[in-house]
């Protein structure tokens, strides 16, 4: 495709004419286009490397994929705007884009008003040789104003056809002294945006250099945290797709794991009102976070059940959609409240002001390096001591301790990865996430079948559990409790896994080594 | 990529307009298709107003991956392009049976375009040829449209007794009935049961209409000037019940 920007000094009407006059063009009826770039808010077309044009016309909506580098675009024709994938309605798509949106809703990200002119090159017969279209956008931005851009001219060749483009273009260059847009009309819409493309990732990978000092790096750390709680906001206020909340509370999860891990880095006078107020994030966040897990999960429970039984359920998702909006309402109060405020803007201003140069506090000076080795260390030797003590006959309580010991240790490596080389601390963090996902799942069947036993209850008092609904959850909840049997036997296995002499000797020499090596 | 040929050994039974009507309506659905248009009659490549000619012929088409890519033309219709006709396609048997492995040859082609495409409609010549025994062999299903008379039913019977063939043993063979004038008795006694002959008939029938012959004077697909119309709605109800069969 040979793409051209018009200057100001060329009007569209004398080219057009210019190229009637030279080639055989039918001039179609113009058109008004809205064009959507659209992608999860964490990119993941872009990561792919596809970029998602949607273009609106009167009665439709025209997909289309475009390889960020060679390859072919896919186009479809919608009659309505897709959210998610499965509102995609071509097998073929969906298997394209299988995995690659997950559970993410398409946003737009750019939106630009196109007026279309078509000039088809067409032969006796009528067939269409090329496809001119001049294409006059303006940009619409976030205030609502909309800005002009350069007139484009594209030339669309059709396969096996090529050279009537090549003469059209040739035309142009010659008679107009047209230049070549070197870009896509994405990448200057998203630069006159200020848009960073590709800018989020809910991975954390903070730049630690290893002699910072402690109190510096946990504030940046937190800060980055803190960012990554703000970015997500507005996506969990509009509930554009559930990741928004799950990214927020994530953030917030860090923050107090950073809290409550390592101490005696910040003066504790300041730390209380923080721990106190992400603790009450945590807590208002938790019910709309719960009503989206059920949500996420009802299609694996539904199939679960027998053919038959499955309909039965339906009542339990329309509860489940119904207790989730109430929660979210009082969600949005929450984030919009003074106090949820107050807590942000404190935390920034405390984050943002420097650390003293000389301090009382025992750690706040020490090498970040040093309290990575010092809490990964102790925080490994804690998993495996109460990990080792776990037996097939003691009580669910341990199991349920242990993966929060875990996940403790999980964050702290996260945090600091940066400090160790890659090929060495990433294996550690894979083994470990093996044995928290056997710990999470047998955490997660534990509280699914108490919630459904408590959703059973609230919708006999709501009036809305009939008998076969009723039925349906009890078998739903019998085949999860013969899940964590399963759960539990399969934690032998993994743990053994994660406590073989290799892994231990790993992390005996990432972190125990390095800390006495530090200390000498 | 699936390969689905539209096969009879009868002439004027509409393989050509379901070929391209079919593929049409699989494009629309987000597919990137091809037709290959192997009758050198070149009916389909008329419909989509391509003139059927392969540079070289059908000698340099087997010959290597670029020489099909050179031959391939893009139609006015989204995701569609076409493999046109060539009146050299007369000799194709010729070439196939000089050569050591003829049904290699005519994989070997498809092969190259897997990454390409997502479906192939094969709009095939009708005859019992090294053509259509290649046909078989690099295709998944066998769409066979067939006129409900006696006459039509027997070359459908002539089709399948060839599929005691362990080739056609792997293919799915999809008939339906075409050109159906419900007025005519017998049409609708065949239509409403369809003689037992050891394969199921696709339900949908694409009826006898002005509206379908009207494609001549129109050369483009059916739903693309009439896609209210009942005969387009027995395309697209044909092309639903095929996913359902192939499970595509």
């Amino acid at each position: 495709m040979n793409e051209f920007l018009l200057p100001t000094s060329i009007s569209k009407t004398a080219l057009k004419e210019a190229l009637v006059t030279q080639f055989s063009l039918h001039e179609d009826a113009p058109r008004t286009i809205q064009r959507n770039y659209r992608d999860t808010f964490d990119w993941r077309l872009y990561k792919k490397g596809f970029l998602f044009q949607v273009d609106k016309h009167s009665h439709s909506y025209e997909l289309t994929l475009i390889p960020l580098e060679s390859g072919r675009r896919r186009v479809l024709i919608m009659q309505s705007q897709p959210a998610y994938m499965e509102d995609i309605p071509s097998k073929i798509w969906q298997q394209q884009l299988q995995g690659v949106l997950g559970i993410r809703a398409l946003m737009s990200h750019i939106t630009i008003s196109l007026r279309q002119n078509t000039l088809r090159y067409v032969d006796k017969d009528g067939k269409t040789l090329s496809r001119i279209y001049i294409e006059e956008a303006r940009l619409r931005r976030p205030d609502g104003r909309l800005r002009t851009l350069e007139t484009r001219i594209r030339i669309v060749p059709i396969t096996g056809y090529g050279k009537f483009s090549e003469q059209i273009s040739k035309f142009l260059k010659k008679e107009f002294k047209l230049k070549a847009a070197k870009q896509v009309p994405f990448y200057p819409s998203a630069k006159a945006l200020g848009l960073s493309v590709n800018n989020y990732s809910s991975q954390l990978s903070h730049p630690f250099l290893a002699k910072d000092r402690t109190d510096r790096a946990l504030k940046a750390l937190l800060l980055t945290l803190l960012d990554t709680m703000e970015v997500n906001e507005q996506g969990t206020v509009e509930d554009i797709d559930s990741e928004f909340l799950h990214d927020l509370r994530v953030s917030v999860r860090r923050t107090r794991s950073v809290l409550s891990q390592i101490k005696h880095i910040f003066p504790q006078r300041n730390l209380q009102r923080f721990e106190g107020g992400f603790s009450w994030v945590g807590q208002i966040t938790g019910p709309t976070r719960d009503m989206h897990v059920y949500l996420l999960k009802f299609d694996d429970y539904q199939s679960a059940l027998p053919k038959k039984m499955q309909p039965h359920l339906l009542p339990l998702k329309e509860f489940l959609i119904r207790h989730q909006k109430l929660e979210h309402e009082t969600l949005v109060a929450a984030i919009k409240s003074k106090r949820y405020q107050v807590l942000k803007q404190g935390w920034r201003t405390f984050l943002t002001s420097p650390c003293p140069e000389k301090t009382s506090l025992a750690n706040a000076t020490k090498p970040i390096s040093e309290t990575a080795n010092t809490h990964i260390w102790q925080a490994y030797s804690k998993l495996m001591k109460r990990g080792s003590a776990i037996t097939a006959t003691c009580p669910d309580e341990k199991l349920h301790k242990l993966r929060i010991v875990a996940k403790k240790l999980r964050y702290l490596l996260e945090f600091f990865q940066n400090l160790y080389p890659k090929s060495r601390i990433k294996p550690l963090i894979s083994a470990l996430k093996k044995l928290q996902d056997v710990l999470g799942d047998f955490q997660d069947l534990s509280v699914q079948i108490d919630a459904l036993k408590d959703f059973e209850i609230q919708m006999k008092e709501e009036g809305s559990l009939n008998p076969d609904t009723e039925a349906a959850i009890e078998l739903l909840v019998q085949q999860l409790q013969s899940h964590i049997k399963e759960q539990r036997k399969l934690f032998e296995t993994r743990f053994a896994e994660f406590s073989d002499k290799n892994m231990r000797s790993e992390f005996k020499f990432l972190f125990k080594k390095n800390l006495l090596n530090l200390k000498q | 990529m699936k390969v689905l040929a539209c096969y009879n050994i009868k002439g004027g039974v509409g393989k050509t307009t379901t070929s391209v009507n079919l593929s049409y309506i699989c494009a629309n659905e987000g597919a990137r298709v091809l037709v290959w248009d192997l009758d050198p009659q070149g009916a389909a490549s008329f419909y989509f107003r391509i003139k059927p000619k392969v540079k070289g012929g059908v000698e340099k088409l087997f010959e290597k991956k670029s020489e099909v890519d050179e031959a391939i033309k893009g139609t006015d219709y989204l995701n569609i392009d076409l493999l046109p006709a060539d009146f050299s396609y007369r000799n194709m048997d010729i070439l196939l049976e000089s050569s050591d492995k003829p049904r290699s040859r005519f994989r070997k082609i498809l092969s190259a375009l897997e990454d390409e495409y997502d479906y192939v409609f094969l709009d095939c010549p009708p005859s019992f040829s090294m053509v259509s025994e290649s046909v078989f062999f690099v295709s998944d299903a066998l769409l066979i449209p067939t006129i409900p008379t006696t006459l039509s039913l027997r070359t459908l019977e002539q089709v399948l007794k060839y599929s005691d063939d362990k080739i056609l043993k792997k293919l799915t063979i999809l008939p339906f009935f075409s050109m159906v004038d419900k007025r005519k008795n017998m049409h609708r006694l065949i239509c409403e049961k369809p003689p037992k002959m050891g394969v199921k008939f696709l339900k949908p029938f694409i009826p006898y209409a002005s509206d379908v012959e009207r494609m001549g004077v129109e050369r483009r697909p059916i739903l693309s000037y009439a896609g209210h119309s009942k005969s387009a709605k027995c395309y697209l109800d044909l092309w639903q019940e095929i996913k359902e069969r192939l499970d595509l």
